[in-house]
């Protein structure tokens, strides 16, 4: 098979090791005595190398083995790790993600500065290391075989859990073997009988057609002893010698985890209980099956209607149990497209910190809640909302460590970014414990800009005032600085969140921080919906955005200045009707229906003809040239077939500035 | 060389589109209006799962609408990008078989009420088939139009309001 075939594999594991990398280098900055993360780094930075090798990129297996030596002289207490050169390991990284950027976009094996970077690393192996560079390259050299056989410490754990002894073997046949495959086969046969026989070398396609000299060597997990584990072996004819090496995990240092593909021998095959088994697939392979799906649930929800409409008794239990079997294969169809929130979250802290340097600040970022899941496509999308949220607490929000003391506040910034599951949404807050926005400053910026009018700005409370940071173009700093305060950020970070269907809220609290809460839907391809009529047509309303739905008289609304509004909890509460917002002729009733629906933080009544009820749709997207029918996210398709739109209050209020 | 090309009726005139990109034609079912979407759209439908834009050529053609026949179709063509649409046509007439020097470049003398949405004309033992440009009919440019005299217009008032 052509390499280039491996680069799309090699590149999304190599971003595995980089987060680990970067993660293990942050816990090191953090306290440089403790060497633990160190072994991390050292191991990450091994199997990108040995990764790069595998694949033929020559100057970043270099760059990499630089990175390694220097890693291995701070490891083993030769080089002291100083600022500095924390500082050198940190841009090490920077440079591994640009030779990666290169690899992808051109497959061209180049980093901008790989090479500067390298003598840096030399300069300080040279002068600190006590090891002879001889020394470290017989390190290297490992014997083939023994590269071959290395045992992933994963395995090693599980062994060593489940009681289990790993072994490696070398078997050596008779000069005057013939059936050299036959002897393979009979000895994996016998070993598999009691254990695992996990790697081989050469490989198992080599050993089946006796590609190989007279000897051989395997991997093997088992309860036996080693005693036994050799009876067993010289029980076959033609065996010369075997020679038996037990792997502990306390010699798993000398098992830096390599990412060769050994094929296992394929003979028994039935209990493959250690190693885990995963499969990489296609992202649009994905979106195929869960579009099919949700046309599933389309046609459930059909089946449904069909079997209440018509009274089938006999349909109903397999209506049911269809029900319930879909709704399974929903689940984990979502759940196969969730990713933890971490695949984004864990570059944050490294950023926050490169920041925090450039500012002379000093920031910690904290992160909670990390393991919850989120559909990726949200998850791509909310990527850059959150980075500008971090810029901004970095940039306006901490202050400099001196201002942070006299404030009797600690030295460090602490950025707080959390994630937490709420029923069919998730929400995630991006908090630091700086000044706070200035109210005062806001408003009279804001009146200088004249963002809004005069009279508006005065009446605003301080609340309000919060939210114009979020409108387009606005911006407290006087000129724009490197990191943020160009007056794009909060606006762009609001529009996007809106985009996805989910809620923006800034929470202020003066001289102590600020909390930006993202509200996000689970996923985007199937939502729960509430659907209503107006004017003669079914609309859908994400249940995210609806509050409660009521009924009132028409005599309950009331008229300020010249405006619909009705007054629930004391609350005063916008009237809006929706066939009106869809230029249509509203119907003239006495009982009213009314949802009410959450837009831009504000409470919205909305009259309907009808609610019909909750339940769950699949969104399909409005294509391409509908892209102008505003205030609507997309449609979906009913049970009877029918196709019903999905309302965008927000965008359907904004075309008709009535917000 | 031959071209194919797939005519049919609006009012009294014969139009036609490439039959290249035509995808099939289906009899008129339920659309649902997407209230707001420009004028010449008429809505959208479900077709075996797909969600559809509609376009009705009378709308498109300023012409006046008529209530749906047993005769009326529609017609789903494919757009850029894959993408689907679907056009209601008064009646199907026939796939032709066009050759190349039957195919002529509108005369400026021409009234059709295809207007500005016509690619050539197809000329038959006498009879005129006017060959439509389909991305011309789903693009909104006439709108914009619109929309740009419009604001012209108003700035206009203001200057001299201003002066």
């Amino acid at each position: 098979m052509d390499i280039n075939n491996y680069r799309e594999i090699f590149i999304e594991e190599a971003k595995d090791n980089i987060k680990i990398f970067n993660s293990a280098l942050l816990k090191f900055e953090k306290d440089p005595f403790d060497l633990t993360p160190v072994n991390d780094i050292f191991r990450a930075a091994h199997t990108l190398k040995g990764m790069a090798a595998t694949m033929g990129y020559d100057k970043m297996t270099e760059f990499t083995h630089s990175l390694e030596d220097i890693l291995d002289n701070i490891r083993n207490g030769t080089l002291k790790a100083d600022k500095e050169i924390i500082g050198l390991l940190f841009k090490g990284v920077d440079i591994i993600e640009k030779f990666l950027e290169n690899i992808a976009q051109n497959n061209l094996d180049t980093a901008e500065g790989y090479e500067i970077l390298i003598n840096k690393y030399k300069e300080y192996t040279k002068s600190g290391a006590i090891k002879l560079p001889d020394e470290i390259n017989t390190k290297e050299s490992l014997k083939e075989e023994e590269q071959e056989l290395k045992i992933e410490e994963i395995i090693l754990n599980e062994a060593q859990k489940q009681n289990l002894n790993v072994f490696t073997i070398k078997i050596i046949l008779a000069e005057d073997c013939v059936f050299k495959n036959v002897r393979v086969f009979m000895v994996n046969r016998n070993l598999s009988e009691k254990g695992e026989v996990i790697k081989s070398f050469p490989s198992a396609k080599d050993l089946e057609e006796g590609k190989f000299g007279n000897t051989f060597y395997i991997a093997y997990i088992t309860k036996l002893k080693a005693e036994e584990v050799e009876k067993l072996i010289y029980k076959i004819a033609e065996i010369k010698k075997v020679e038996i090496n037990e792997i502990k995990k306390d010699s798993k240092e000398k098992n830096k985890t390599e990412e060769k593909q050994i094929d296992t021998l394929n003979l028994n095959l039935e209990k493959q209980k250690i190693l885990s088994q995963s499969v990489r697939v296609n992202i649009e392979k994905l979106d195929i099956l869960l579009n099919l799906v949700g046309e599933l649930v389309i046609t459930k929800i059909r089946l449904d209607q069909i079997s209440k409409d018509k009274q089938f008794e006999i349909l109903k239990d397999t209506v049911n149990e269809f029900d319930r079997i879909i709704n399974e294969l929903q689940a984990e169809v979502t759940q196969v497209r969730m990713l933890p929130v971490n695949n984004i979250f864990e570059r944050f802290p490294r950023i926050a910190r490169d920041l925090a340097v450039e500012e002379g600040k000093e920031v910690e970022t904290e992160i909670i809640g990390g393991d919850i899941e989120i559909d990726r496509t949200v998850l791509e999308e909310i990527n850059e909302p959150l980075l500008h949220l971090i810029r901004n607490s970095v940039a306006h929000g901490i202050e400099k460590p001196e201002e942070r003391i006299s404030k009797g506040k600690g030295k460090k910034g602490i950025i707080k970014l959390s994630a937490k599951r709420e029923r069919n949404s998730i929400i995630i807050e991006v908090s630091d414990d700086g000044k706070g926005i200035d109210v005062l400053k806001v408003r009279k910026k804001a009146l200088e800009m004249k963002i809004l009018s005069e009279e508006k700005i005065k009446n605003m409370t301080d609340e309000e005032i919060v939210n114009i940071i979020a409108l387009p173009g606005f911006s407290t700093m006087d000129k724009a600085d490197k990191i943020a305060g160009r007056g794009v950020g909060v606006d762009v970070v609001k529009t996007k969140i809106e985009a996805l269907g989910g809620i923006f809220k800034i929470e202020n609290y003066p001289g102590e921080g600020v909390k930006f809460i993202l509200k996000l839907p689970l996923t985007l391809a199937i939502i729960q919906a509430l659907l209503v009529k107006a004017s003669g047509n079914i609309y859908a309303l994400p249940v995210i955005h609806t509050l409660e739905t009521l009924e009132i008289n028409i005599k309950s609304i009331k008229l300020i200045q010249g405006k619909k509004v009705i007054v629930l909890r004391d609350e005063v509460i916008a009237v809006f009707s929706l066939s009106e917002l869809l230029k249509k002729k509203r119907e003239e009733k006495d009982i009213i229906q009314i949802v009410i629906v959450e837009v831009r933080d504000k409470k919205i009544a909305l009259e309907v003809d009808e609610v019909i009820g909750q339940q769950e749709i699949a969104i399909k997207s409005l294509g391409e040239f509908l892209k102008y029918a505003k205030g609507f996210s997309g449609v979906t398709i009913l049970g009877d077939g029918k196709i019903s739109l999905i309302l965008d209050l927000q965008a359907l209020l904004d075309e008709q500035n009535k917000f | 060389m031959e071209k194919k090309v797939v005519s049919f009726k609006i009012k009294d005139e014969e139009f036609a589109f490439d039959i290249m990109r035509i995808v099939e034609v289906i009899k008129i079912k339920e659309i649902t209006e997407v209230p707001t979407a420009p004028l010449f759209m008429e809505g959208i439908i479900n077709l075996r799962g797909k969600i559809i834009p509609i376009i009705d050529l009378r709308k498109r053609f300023n012409l006046e609408s008529k209530e749906k026949t047993k005769e009326s179709r529609i017609i789903i063509i494919e757009l850029q990008k894959n993408q689907l649409a679907g056009v209601i046509v008064d009646e199907i007439q026939k796939v032709l078989n066009v050759k190349k020097e039957e195919i002529l470049p509108p005369p400026s003398t021409l009234i059709s009420a295809g207007g500005k949405y016509i690619e050539a004309i197809i000329k038959i033992e006498e009879r005129i088939i006017v060959l439509l440009n389909i991305e011309k009919i789903f693009t909104e440019e006439e709108k914009d139009d619109m929309a740009q005299i419009i604001k012209m217009e108003e700035e206009k008032i203001e200057n001299r309001t201003d002066s």
